[in-house]
């Protein structure tokens, strides 16, 4: 497979599914409202593209936003995590209690303990729990698998503590903080957009909303486009995190080196 | 300088019993065993990293005592350059990290054109020396290595062990080098231990003559008599268990 072939190819499947598509509406006449064809949801985004391009900026600013401190957080609980055992052991099991119930279950609480008018805070809150597990456990993962010899090289040279964790702890545990990173940007959106669903108002307009809205008055069109929007963001959430991880394992890093060769 | 006496290690079973052991400044001293008689143990406790159950290891008049290890593996830093694997032990220490002694001590290893490559650009030869560079900058006056050369093939462990020998006749740290290889043992140090198995016990000691040409020394009949000679107290110290 060459690098072209690689990009090259799902566009044309996609492009052949779309003229399939298209063809297959108008040949059966189905009706706008219930599947629109390809042609029917560009014209749609294209209509509604301002308030469209608003709404996945809203939702992708929330969206980095809690990633970023569902990355904090996680990172910062790994360490505590690493230096005391006894937190460990007593907070892990709660971070996994937050892992496991469902975002849609605890929504309403945090709506109404942060109030109504503050949703926005609400959805951000919501999309936090739901992204920082993984950073968490992959942190975690890494700085266990650190390398017992360099450990006691450390040991040896009477580093301490925080030269350990700077020096060596870090470091080592970057490409697993990464991998949970990759993880979590997607379930950050997966989280926004839920938490938009149940808590999305008139007061933070995210794609959500307009999916809803959109729903009710059968505009499938508009709704498509939303979703497009929704798959696009995804893909750049993705692509973003790829490039990050990339540009920092380039150099060292065994994932990234066997890839290029 | 290092002084063990009356050591014993245990862990779930004897490891390293009544070793009583003494290694003057300047020294190399090899350590020879099968697997698991408790030779890195043996390091371990030399290095301080782990206290002996019974006995005591310490260090005669020696104030600024700088150990260096070599471990089995290269034990590089993968995200950090050849020159900052090699600087590390200074910025621990919080001395000033001096990239003009790293790169010396990189020289004389033989890779000053390597400084700014990253571990897994090197080979395997290579990295050890990188390693060897990186024990040796803190001003080592202890140099401990637990089997450096094992995973090298002939050629590179000869040249390692060439260039290893000439930076000690004049740094005169003192060495501590574990080894299952009774040839390379003989090769480079001026007195063997042999260590048992099962648990670790000194069972012999040899003091080998100096040759002036070691080259010379490894092909002579002496260097085969000794060879058999230390051979065949290993064998009967693995047949003990």
């Amino acid at each position: 497979m060459n690098k072209l072939s690689t990009y090259f190819s799902p566009i044309i499947a996609l492009t052949i599914i779309f003229i399939i598509w298209e063809f297959l509406v108008n040949l059966f006449s189905i009706q706008l409202y219930i599947l629109p064809a390809p042609t029917d949801i560009f014209l749609s985004l294209n209509d509604n593209l301002k308030e469209l391009l608003l709404a996945t900026l809203n939702t992708l600013k929330i969206t980095l936003f809690a990633f970023l401190i569902a990355t904090l957080i996680a990172i910062g609980l790994a360490i505590i995590f690493s230096l005391s055992k006894i937190l460990e052991i007593s907070l892990y099991p709660i971070t996994v209690i937050f892992q496991v119930t469902p975002v849609v279950a605890i929504a309403p609480l945090i709506i109404i303990w942060v109030g109504l008018d503050n949703a926005e805070i609400a959805i951000l809150i919501l999309s936090v729990i739901v992204a920082f597990f993984p950073v968490l456990a992959n942190t975690n993962l890494g700085f266990r698998s650190v390398d017992k010899n360099l450990k006691e090289l450390f040991l040896i040279n009477r580093a301490s503590k925080w030269q350990t964790l700077t020096k060596l702890n870090l470091p080592y545990a970057t490409p697993y903080i990464l991998t949970g990173m990759k993880t979590s940007i997607g379930l950050a959106l997966i989280g926004t957009v839920v938490a938009e669903f149940v808590a999305g108002t008139g007061s933070s307009a995210g794609l959500s909303w307009i999916i809803i809205e959109s729903g009710n008055r059968l505009d499938i069109a508009k709704l498509f486009s939303a979703l497009v929007l929704l798959v696009l963001s995804g893909i750049f959430l993705f692509l973003l995190m790829s490039t990050i991880e990339y540009s920092i394992l380039r150099r060292w890093h065994q994932s990234v080196k066997e890839n290029e060769s | 300088m290092l002084n063990f006496s009356n050591v014993h290690m245990k862990f779930d079973k004897d490891v390293l019993s009544d070793i009583n052991l003494n290694i003057d400044s300047g020294e190399f001293v090899s350590i020879l065993g099968p697997s698991g008689c408790g030779k890195s143990t043996l390091l371990r406790l030399a290095s301080n990293l782990t206290k002996p159950t019974k006995g005591v290891v310490d260090y005669i008049s020696y104030k600024d005592l700088s150990i260096g290890f070599v471990f089995q593996n290269p034990t590089l830093m993968p995200w950090r350059t050849v020159l900052e694997n090699v600087t590390l032990p200074l910025e621990l220490n919080k001395k000033k990290s001096s990239k003009e002694e790293a790169l010396m001590w990189l020289e004389r290893v033989g890779l000053k054109d390597k400084e700014k490559s990253y571990p897994n650009e090197l080979s395997g030869g290579q990295m050890m020396r990188v390693s060897i560079a990186r024990s040796l900058i803190n001003g080592c006056n202890l140099l401990l290595l637990d089997e450096p050369f094992a995973a090298l093939d002939e050629i590179t462990r000869r040249k390692l062990e060439d260039d290893l020998l000439e930076i000690w006749e004049k740094e005169k740290f003192t060495v501590l080098f574990v080894t299952h290889s009774v040839s390379e043992a003989i090769y480079l140090s001026q007195r063997v231990l042999v260590l048992s198995s099962g648990p670790g016990k000194i069972v012999y000691e040899k003091n080998i003559n100096q040759y002036n040409s070691k080259e010379e020394f490894r092909g002579s009949k002496e260097f085969q008599n000794i060879n058999s000679e230390i051979f065949e107290k290993l064998k009967s110290g693995v047949n003990n268990e």
